[in-house]
């Protein structure tokens, strides 16, 4: 991740807290995926797998996301079972997580064998989807650069303006 | 299965000569005190089975650790055991003999039913489709070793736990996942994240620090009067142009020659740009001709001042000695009438003198002519000395004459030669005070010509005796603050245009601080971008698959060992339920199950013994009892149907510590048992025991009475 985007997070985090910044951070990666060209995306604000992306060539992610400081994540039950339930629908779990850090990265993971609980996030290096991971890293400081500045004034309401208008599905509590 | 035969043993351990045992019936017991060379025997049987299988800390055996085979007191050594075996299912007869080469080394020989004798490898293959298992399984099944029976007797059930999985054969699952665990990888994954963490720290401190650098330079160049979107590459170059071209208009202006100062291309350059255009503008603010003018007028200035200074010095010091003297000669006469007065004075003082050298010749004769006649001399006082003329009174006359008249003339002229003489001196005073007066006045009159001539000089004028020297030097000091003023005017206006190009080249350089700063930070995404930081990228995903693959391992020992130790504990339950509760013979347990768990936290073995009523016997169980278990699950595995061992014999060392009589008397039925099965290689010093089994094992006994044991010929055996 840029420096830039770093920084940008980090303000982002220091004026929403961490709860906010999350869900924030879950719609910029879906800008992201939108931005990746994938056409079919749902973002969800409530109950459910965060984010569906479906490509025009077959791929179909289903992605729960989190974000933290620290360096593990809680993955609940409900988390894989949401995922399973996807998966069954033909999507690829996956979890993405971000650790807000200077040298952090989004780690998509694939979560098919991820058991709930306390996880270390290196630990989840091992599920790594490595190509979707590189094409998203860029897009994603992107979408930052794009819409920090609007995200800061007006933070969940811009970005599901900026997604609806993209076409993203939206659905909020 | 294979069953003993016959033992032949020279020189191992306790052993020095050669000493022949037949195994030629069911039960064969060895009895004798400690350290009489029973050990030793059954050692024997192992280490031609299973050579350098049975030392060393692989065995799990304590004492195995540094087991010397040679005996101590022979030398050369020379070790050599035979084991004849027979294979009950074939019939088949075969004699294994090791024979120990060094303390790495040995040669194994079979020699077949045939007498063909088998070597090395050969050797090796044929011992291994024989035996069919491992020194392991020989230990759980065949060989009961006191240390695994003295394991169990621990309450701790972890240890517990570890000395069931080795009675069963199963702790090479256990050692290695404490192997595996011992590596401590999860923690070294920690670790390595934890040691990143803190290099993003100090980065992380570092990045603070130019962050609030950062800002005060920008908040500097707000001051300054920079704006946002001049903070960049482009601004910085820009200012730098500007300044130059201010520069040249300047030099072209007060016309001076710009050095060959260039405006580099990239913003890192600029500072050698700026602190060559400082040098030129330094050089400007002194060489510009204003500048120089000024200068030149500065020191004339300095000049008129310090000559107007010193004419009004000298010409009020002139003024006074003129007037001083002017005072002396008005008040005591100029060199002339002095000189007269000198002159009158020393006239009197001559005049003075003549008379009083008249006055003096008559004087000697007065007084010649007194002191002839007081001198005694028979002459009459009244007859004068020099006519002989009688005179009277002529000495009182004389004397008279000399008091009255002489000596008081003589004293009133000295007087007045005194007086005239002070007189004169002051009079000479005065014209030495005269001289000295005019010289001094004439001295400040030199000095004024010297000083006008400076002055003349230095107003490039001649100084006319008519002409007034100060207002002179007042005019042309008027003229210069005249001059002065309209050149600071000037000099200022073209500071100003130099002060303005130095102030943009601040800016310039205030820009590059900033370009600078932004720069280190951007050293950071560098640094993600380095090869090194991609290798530990890919270290730290190795790691984390390391990580998996042995927790993925870790899982699958443990679940081998679990099934394992399942299969193993279903067969020979019921055999160990059976043999336990024959030797414990605890009157509140009517049966015993042993389950078998796996623990969620150390992913190992869990064994539990429960009583007929499921409840869990370990806090129950007394020592002798948890011996019972050992011996239980030792006799059970060694008997079990389940159990594909092909070991037609079991070997039991000593097997009545912490037993009572009345386990003792158990044990020896449960042995007369489990000989249907086995042959039984029993040894005991236990007396209680040696009856026991000599009274209550109903198969045929060969008895080894091992009476004694010297150091040169080894144990004394006697076969009854």
């Amino acid at each position: 991740m840029k420096t830039e985007t770093y920084e940008r997070l980090k303000s982002l985090h220091d004026k929403y807290g961490p709860q906010e910044f999350g869900k924030l951070c879950q719609k910029f990666l879906a800008i992201t995926f939108q931005m990746a060209g994938y056409s079919r995306i749902v973002e969800r604000g409530v109950q459910g797998v965060d984010i569906d992306a479906a490509g025009e060539s077959g791929e179909k992610y289903a992605i729960e996301v989190k974000t933290t400081v620290t360096k593990s994540i809680n993955f609940e039950q409900k988390d894989v079972d949401g995922l399973q339930k996807r998966k069954e629908d033909g999507y690829q779990p996956v979890l993405a997580v971000l650790r807000l850090d200077r040298f952090s990265e989004w780690i998509l993971a694939r979560a098919d064998e991820i058991k709930a609980g306390s996880l270390y996030i290196d630990s989840l290096r091992v599920y790594r989807l490595h190509e979707l991971e590189g094409c998203t890293r860029p897009l994603f400081d992107k979408a930052i650069g794009n819409h920090f500045h609007r995200t800061m004034q007006e933070a969940q309401r811009y970005l599901d303006n900026f997604l609806r208008q993209k076409g993203v599905e939206v659905r909020r509590p | 299965m294979i069953t003993l035969k016959g033992l032949k043993v020279k020189g191992f351990r306790a052993y020095m000569e050669g000493k022949e045992f037949a195994f030629d019936n069911p039960v064969i017991l060895l009895f004798g005190e400690n350290h009489r060379g029973k050990s030793s025997t059954l050692n024997a049987i192992e280490w031609c089975l299973f050579g350098n299988e049975c030392m060393g800390t692989r065995t799990g055996i304590r004492e195995r650790i540094d087991w010397e085979i040679p005996n101590r007191n022979m030398y050369p050594p020379n070790v050599s055991v035979e084991l004849e075996l027979e294979d009950k299912a074939t019939g088949d007869k075969l004699t294994i003999s090791r024979r120990w080469v060094s303390a790495r080394k040995d040669e194994l020989k079979v020699t077949l039913r045939d007498g063909q004798s088998l070597k090395g490898q050969e050797a090796k293959e044929k011992l291994a489709q024989l035996l069919k298992s491992s020194f392991r399984d020989f230990l759980t099944t065949v060989y009961q070793h006191q240390e695994a029976i003295r394991a169990v007797l621990t309450q701790e059930p972890r240890e517990r736990n570890d000395a069931i999985d080795r009675l069963l054969g199963l702790s090479d699952y256990r050692n290695v996942l404490t192997g595996m665990e011992a590596a401590r990888l999860s923690a070294e994954q920690k670790k390595i994240g934890d040691n990143f963490d803190s290099f993003t720290g100090e980065i992380e401190v570092a990045l603070r620090t130019r962050d609030h650098d950062l800002k005060d330079k920008r908040d500097t160049a707000g001051q300054k009067g920079l704006r946002e979107d001049q903070l960049n590459e482009v601004g910085a170059l820009k200012i730098g142009k500007e300044a130059k071209g201010q520069l040249n208009q300047f030099a072209s202006e007060v016309g001076l020659s710009l050095v060959d100062l260039q405006v580099p291309e990239q913003w890192k350059k600029l500072p050698q740009f700026q602190e060559v255009a400082n040098g030129e503008i330094k050089r400007f603010r002194s060489e510009m001709p204003d500048v120089k003018k000024q200068r030149d007028l500065f020191d004339l200035r300095s000049k008129i001042t310090e000559l107007t200074q010193k004419y009004k010095q000298k010409r009020q010091y002139r003024d006074s000695t003129g007037a001083k003297f002017e005072d002396f000669v008005r008040q005591k006469g100029d060199h002339k009438s002095i000189g007269d007065k000198i002159k009158e004075m020393q006239n009197r003082i001559d005049s003075k003198e003549k008379e009083l050298r008249e006055v003096n010749a008559k004087a000697p004769l007065v007084r010649d002519a007194i002191e002839y006649l007081t001198s005694g001399i028979r002459i009459s006082e009244n007859r004068c000395p020099v006519c002989g003329n009688e005179a009277p009174d002529l000495l009182e006359h004389l004397k008279r004459e000399w008091e009255q008249e002489i000596e008081n003339q003589v004293r009133e002229i000295q007087k007045q030669i005194k007086n005239l003489k002070i007189q004169l001196k002051q009079f000479e005073g005065l014209d030495e005070e005269y001289c000295k007066l005019k010289e001094s006045f004439e001295s400040t009159n030199k000095e004024m010509e010297k000083i006008n001539k400076q002055i003349g000089e230095a107003l490039d004028r001649e100084i006319a005796d008519k002409d007034d020297p100060q207002v002179l030097l007042d005019n042309e000091l008027g003229r210069i603050e005249k001059e002065f003023k309209k050149l600071e005017q000037a000099v200022k206006s073209k500071q100003e245009t130099l002060d303005k190009v130095s102030i943009l080249l601040e800016q310039m350089l205030l820009i590059v601080d900033i370009l600078n700063l932004e720069e280190k930070k951007k050293v950071v995404e560098q640094i993600q971008q380095s090869l090194e930081y991609q290798r530990m990228e890919e270290l730290r995903d190795q790691m984390a698959i390391l990580v998996n693959d042995v927790d993925k391992i870790k899982g699958a020992i443990s679940e081998a060992s679990h099934e394992e130790a399942q299969q193993k504990v279903s067969s020979a339950g019921k055999v160990i339920d059976n043999y336990f509760r024959q030797i414990a013979h605890n009157p509140s347990v009517s049966k015993i199950e042993f389950w078998v768990s796996v623990d969620s936290r150390t992913a190992r073995n869990s064994y539990e013994f429960k009583d007929q009523n499921g409840k869990d016997l370990a806090p129950i169980l007394s020592q002798g009892d948890l011996n019972a278990m050992a011996l239980s699950i030792f006799l059970g595995m060694a008997c079990s149907k389940g159990a594909t061992q092909p070991f037609g014999f079991v070997i039991l060392d000593d097997p009545s510590q912490s037993l009572g009589s009345e386990h003792k008397e158990k044990l020896v039925e449960v042995l007369d048992d489990v000989v249907n099965e086995r042959m039984i290689i029993l040894a005991s010093m236990d007396k209680e025991l040696q009856d026991l089994a000599l009274s209550k094992i109903t198969k045929a006994k060969t008895k080894y009475i091992f009476s004694d044991w010297a150091p040169e010929r080894g144990p004394e055996v006697r076969k009854e």
